[in-house]
């Protein structure tokens, strides 16, 4: 382990203040092997760098239409993006003056990296530190393993947001290294799970019973993101507090509301949100009964500083 | 500016003689000489430095575009200047958009606002005020950037000609500083404390979703705590919304009991003339990111 080593990130992203204790920094990983419906990162699942088109600050200059790949076109006074035809990515980036055009990510050792989330550290002595999340952090596994050594090394209190999916050995190896583990639990069952996220369960949940008997376990926290219809039913809520709390009974849990602001991020995607019509939120009111189902099924240990 | 300094203590000697005040002042009594015509032991004169942000902004831009990427020319900046960036909506683009811009934790850029800072600092040893004391700094505003910013052509930033300068004095920026508050703090912090001896103002604007949960007001008291380690001289905060801001522009009726931080006092927004009103809305908030 050198430091040396690459990896693609897609934001670095300080004052976190949902991802972990205190004030954090979280750099997000690209790429992600599951494909969720209601994904909150959907520029985070591609596992390269893309050209993304952010048309707040776009002047219509007309400067990208000149380059040879012809991927854009301006007509009734709006510029549109054809992604099939982007050969020369980062020209795109270089030639738009208002930035509304650029990479979506970016390769990175894992040493700067370190260097720049280190630059809070005078917030981080008060409680708080660095949190990976994605896409998947496991996904670029041993990007994310020298990350987590480096940070350790410079005495960084660590956490992890990971589905899981991904081979048991790379997780067990980077646990050490690991001060919170946020492990999304999504689906019980496996059938709906594969519908929902395009895999099925039997190694996310294989993972989490491993990780919840292993001497780690008490720097786990258990979540699951609350998606109408998706993840958020009696039944599921229920398969799954009752099967993490057999695996450890003392095990803590969190539930995350709803967030209706990711849909806004699927205007220049090509992948589809879940819902053409939004949801709203869910009220405290909802949340309580949704703790209530999981204290039914036998978690103890309920996550509940958001209500 | 020094003339014009005299002229104006000179009108507060025999305008504005301050016995109360004198009186609380150390050797105004035993010299029996009030406070305005230098009877103090120590005669400072403070003066105001606004838009520091504006200049690091600016030589940035330069500095970046013109000199190391030379994707444009000093005359065409200066055309574009000239004639307030009409017609040179790409320049403008590039300046706002392809440089970097004080406030988000880049040293060098930072640097060059401490670096000018310091420059006017220096220059103002070179006199002594009316009463035969010495000049110093202070970065703060009030509001002063709102009618200080109409006269001020418009600046290699890509801000226009009469728009508003930085507020507060040493905050960056409204809607450049993209890095969040921590990094905010920290170029701020890098601003030399003897450059705000007169005084240094940070407006920051956070949402009261913020304050919602206990772990948001924890959160938010560990960011005082890092302000505190940071040696920063001063910050003050508006918990607000900006659609309540603007509602409250558009009926004030409804909004009489709703006050802002201006710098130093709390206002009630209602009574604001409309352009702070505005500049206060522009300022960027940070909620739960």
């Amino acid at each position: 382990m050198s430091g040396q080593e690459k990896g693609l990130i897609f934001d670095i992203r300080r004052f976190s203040t949902h991802d972990g204790a205190g004030l954090r920094t979280t750099v997000f990983i690209k790429g992600c092997a599951l494909r969720c419906a209601w994904c909150q990162n959907p520029e985070g699942i591609a596992p390269n760098p893309q050209l993304a088109y952010f048309a707040g600050d776009c002047i219509l200059c007309g400067l990208c239409t000149k380059i040879a790949d012809g991927a854009t076109s301006i007509a009734d006074g709006k510029l549109s993006l054809d992604l099939q035809k982007v050969r020369q990515p980062e020209l795109y980036e270089v030639t738009c003056p208002a930035a509304t055009l650029r990479m979506d990510s970016r390769y990175d050792t894992a040493e700067n990296l370190v260097e720049e989330v280190l630059r809070d550290r005078p917030f981080f002595r008060h409680g708080g530190g660095v949190t990976l999340s994605g896409g998947e952090p496991f996904f670029q596994a041993e990007f994310t393993l020298a990350l987590l050594r480096l940070f350790k090394k410079a005495g960084v209190h660590t956490a992890v947001e990971s589905s899981l999916c991904t081979a048991f050995e790379k997780l067990e190896s980077a646990l050490p290294y690991i001060d919170t583990l946020f492990a999304d639990y999504k689906i019980a069952d496996c059938a709906l799970h594969e519908k929902a996220t395009g895999m099925d369960n039997r190694q996310i949940t294989d993972n989490l019973e491993k990780v919840l008997s292993s001497p780690y376990r008490d720097r786990v926290v258990v979540r699951t993101p609350l998606i109408p219809g998706y993840t958020a039913t009696t039944e599921n809520l229920s398969a799954i507090c009752r099967r993490i709390s057999a695996w450890y009974p003392k095990v803590r849990y969190e539930l995350l509301n709803y967030n209706p602001l990711a849909k806004a991020k699927y205007a220049h995607m090509e992948y589809a949100y879940c819902f053409a019509e939004n949801k709203p939120i869910y009220t405290k009111a909802q949340m309580q009964e949704f703790y209530r189902i999981a204290r039914s099924a036998g978690v103890k240990h309920l996550m509940m500083d958001a209500l | 500016m020094i003339p014009a300094c005299e002229e104006v203590e000179k009108a507060h000697i025999e305008l504005l003689p301050s016995p109360f005040l004198s009186a609380v002042i150390q050797d105004c009594m035993k010299a029996g000489v009030d406070v305005t015509a230098g009877g103090a032991k120590y005669n400072l004169s403070g003066i105001q430095m606004i838009q520091v942000a504006n200049i690091a902004d600016s030589l940035a831009a330069v500095w970046q575009l013109v000199y190391q990427e030379k994707r444009i020319t000093g005359g065409e900046l200066l055309t574009a200047l000239c004639d307030n960036f009409v017609g040179h909506e790409v320049v403008r683009a590039l300046v706002q958009h392809k440089a970097p811009k004080f406030g988000n934790d880049i040293a060098w850029v930072d640097a060059l606002g401490t670096k000018w800072a310091h420059y006017f600092r220096e220059k103002l040893t070179q006199y002594k005020n009316y009463r035969g004391g010495p000049y110093h700094t202070g970065m703060y505003t009030v509001s002063a950037h709102v009618p200080m910013g109409e006269n001020v052509g418009a600046t290699p930033d890509g801000r226009l000609a009469g728009e508003p300068l930085a507020d507060g004095g040493m905050s960056p920026v409204y809607g450049r500083d993209c890095k969040g508050p921590t990094a905010v703090l920290q170029s701020v912090s890098k601003l030399d404390n003897v450059l705000t001896s007169n005084g240094g103002l940070l407006n920051m604007k956070f949402l009261p979703e913020f304050f919602a949960t206990q772990s948001g007001i924890e959160k938010f008291a560990m960011f005082l705590r890092t302000f505190v380690d940071l040696k920063i001289p001063h910050v003050q905060f508006n918990v607000l919304r900006g659609e309540d801001l603007l509602a409250a522009k558009k009926n004030p009726e409804k909004y009489r009991g709703l006050t802002v931080r201006v710098a130093g006092y709390t206002a009630y927004f209602t009574e604001l003339d409309g352009k702070l009103q505005d500049e206060i809305i522009a300022r960027t908030e940070y909620g739960s990111l």
